[in-house]
């Protein structure tokens, strides 16, 4: 359940680090964010730009205070499935694509969860280590 | 035509009346300039039409003993949800309503059995005139017409519901006893504290000072909540069982455990 | 003005009862009425049936009741909080699940195992449904040395107690 003000992890390799909700682009009742649901964040915290990174990364970079949309991708809310499991991790984090729903990164660090693949966004789940 | 006003004599002379000629406009004016219409049928208002637009199952319903709630996992998908098991046992049809004599088309079941010590003897006649043994729960089901009806003394078995359809539950439901606002209309109270005196779980204003100088009617109060008739629309049938006698029904119904439900077809699905 | 009936008392008295209107003497002789006998069919429990056609339609082969139950099938070996297990899916779309058991609530149907682990450093946990016709098998893959007094273990997370990465530990042993 992630809404306005909501801090997060970004797992990506865009540069950025932390980023805060600022809007959920999901129709109410259901005003807040789960997992595969597409946010707009800002940037709070990002690895400082260095020049040696090059190529298509390098023009994908995020620095602090840039605007950008996100997909949620793990939360600490417990997800229920159709069969019965329930899912939760330890912290909220998101994944930053562009306007075509498109990751920004080229690499993602950790476990993301699989109701993404119920979302289409497959792209996230083929970039992870694992999709649990 | 229906035969429920057929009977009635005086409402026979009034229906007899159509076609007929009805004046309209003001009386005080010349007779000359008074207008009048010609009603060829009935007026759609009337009691007969009513009836006949009433959304009511073609077939009848049977009752059930609500007995608990248990879960239910889809074996190709494994997709689970929670269902209700609903008790049916010798449920038997006991009269036939028809519209020639009560006016309407309706079947009246009854459920289980019951002590013959312990029923009056006025349903004892009931019940040996049907030739079925003394009910515990006797229930009527309205349907559309005649053509619905079954012969008295037909058991109803779970099987006369089939898997994947949708039933209609009515139930009474718990009772809760008098309670506030809060809790029985989900009104949300004052603060807690900043200058609330004594009014936290209050439902705030009745209403205005002089106009309209009363409480207006239907203001939501305090009052006895819960043990009240209550319909739950559309409940899928996920599965039937004649030899054991019961019949699943996806997730909850009104009542607690041991009450009877009337179950029938959805109005909604047909 | 109201309507009154007057009485003749002297000819209420004279007449006879049964001359004035038609009396009936009362009978005290009891119409007999037919009971008939209930439709017998000597059925058992209908939640008891219920709950015994799931647990032959889920669980035919008693695996799963055995991980929770004791009995002389398991040697009265259970499921307990502190065991590492792997659940196993009978579909390729599900990836199999290793975690150690934080949690087991028995609950006949409704029982459920909370299985926690560490998968790259970020902790995931997982209700699994014991009846879920999904779940081919349930693997205890190693039990501690010592078990702590506890069902419900919410205590680790997140401190010294707390799981680590369990599917590189699994690997280094082997």
């Amino acid at each position: 359940m992630l809404y306005l003000k909501s801090l997060m992890k970004v797992i990506d390799n865009s540069g950025a680090i932390q980023a805060e909700c600022i809007k959920v682009l999901r129709k109410s009742p259901f005003n807040y964010a789960s997992v595969g649901d597409e946010i707009v964040c800002v940037i709070k915290k990002a690895k400082p730009i260095s020049s040696q990174i090059t190529g298509a990364s390098a023009s994908n970079r995020v620095k602090k205070g840039d605007v950008v949309h996100a997909v949620v991708v793990r939360t600490k809310q417990p997800v229920k499935r159709p069969d019965g499991t329930v899912i939760r991790f330890d912290d909220n984090a998101c994944v930053l694509v562009n306007k075509n729903k498109e990751p920004l990164g080229t690499r993602i660090s950790s476990v993301v969860s699989r109701e993404l693949l119920d979302k289409n966004h497959s792209k996230i789940i083929s970039m992870a280590p694992k999709a649990i | 035509m229906s035969p429920l006003l057929g009977l009635n004599p005086l409402t026979k002379r009034l229906t007899l009346q159509f076609p007929r000629l009805v004046r309209t406009g003001a009386s005080l004016t010349a007779p000359s300039t008074i207008t009048k219409t010609f009603i060829a049928n009935e007026p759609n208002h009337s009691q007969a039409k009513a009836v006949e637009r009433r959304r009511v199952p073609s077939r009848t319903g049977l009752v059930a003993l609500k007995r608990g709630m248990g879960p239910w996992f889809d074996e190709a998908t494994g997709v689970t949800f929670p269902v209700t098991i609903l008790e049916v046992n010798q449920v038997e049809v006991i009269l036939n309503k028809t519209k020639a004599k009560e006016g309407y088309s309706a079947v009246q079941v009854g459920y289980g059995s019951k002590n013959p010590n312990k029923v009056s003897r006025q349903l004892l006649g009931h019940f040996a005139k049907a030739k079925v043994n003394p009910k515990s729960k006797v229930a009527e089901f309205m349907i559309k017409n005649d053509e619905g009806l079954l012969p008295v003394g037909t058991e109803l078995k779970p099987s006369h519901f089939t898997p994947g359809q949708y039933v209609d539950l009515k139930g009474v439901s718990k009772g809760k006893g008098f309670q506030g606002v809060v809790k029985r209309y989900g009104m949300k109270g004052q603060k807690s504290s900043h200058g609330t005196s004594l009014t936290h779980r209050h439902g705030g204003s009745f209403g205005a000072n002089t106009t309209p100088g009363r409480v207006l009617p239907g203001k939501k109060m305090p009052g006895h909540m819960g043990n009240k008739n209550v319909t739950k629309q559309n409940s899928l049938v996920v599965d039937i069982n004649d030899e054991a006698g019961y019949i699943l029904v996806k997730g909850h119904v009104p009542g607690p455990d041991n009450s009877f439900v009337k179950v029938s077809d959805a109005i909604k699905k047909m | 003005m109201s309507f009154r009936p007057t009485l003749s008392k002297v000819g209420s008295l004279l007449t006879p009862l049964q001359s004035l209107r038609s009396y009936i003497v009362p009978s005290k002789a009891k119409k007999i009425i037919d009971v008939y006998n209930p439709l017998n069919y000597g059925r058992k429990d209908v939640m008891q049936t219920y709950k015994d056609s799931q647990y032959t339609k889920l669980d035919p082969t008693f695996w799963r009741r055995d991980l929770i139950k004791p009995s002389e099938r398991n040697n009265g070996t259970v499921l307990r909080s502190g065991d590492i297990v792997r659940v196993m899916y009978n579909t390729r779309t599900i990836p199999a699940f290793t975690g150690q058991i934080i949690k087991i609530s028995k609950k006949g149907l409704d029982s459920n195992l909370l299985l926690r682990n560490l998968i790259s450093k970020v902790g995931v946990e997982l209700h699994v449904k014991l009846f879920n016709p999904l779940i081919s098998r349930i693997d205890v893959v190693r039990r501690p040395n010592q078990y702590k007094p506890r069902n419900r273990q919410y205590y680790i997370r997140g401190n010294r107690l707390d799981v680590g990465d369990l599917d590189a530990s699994l690997r280094k042993r082997r």
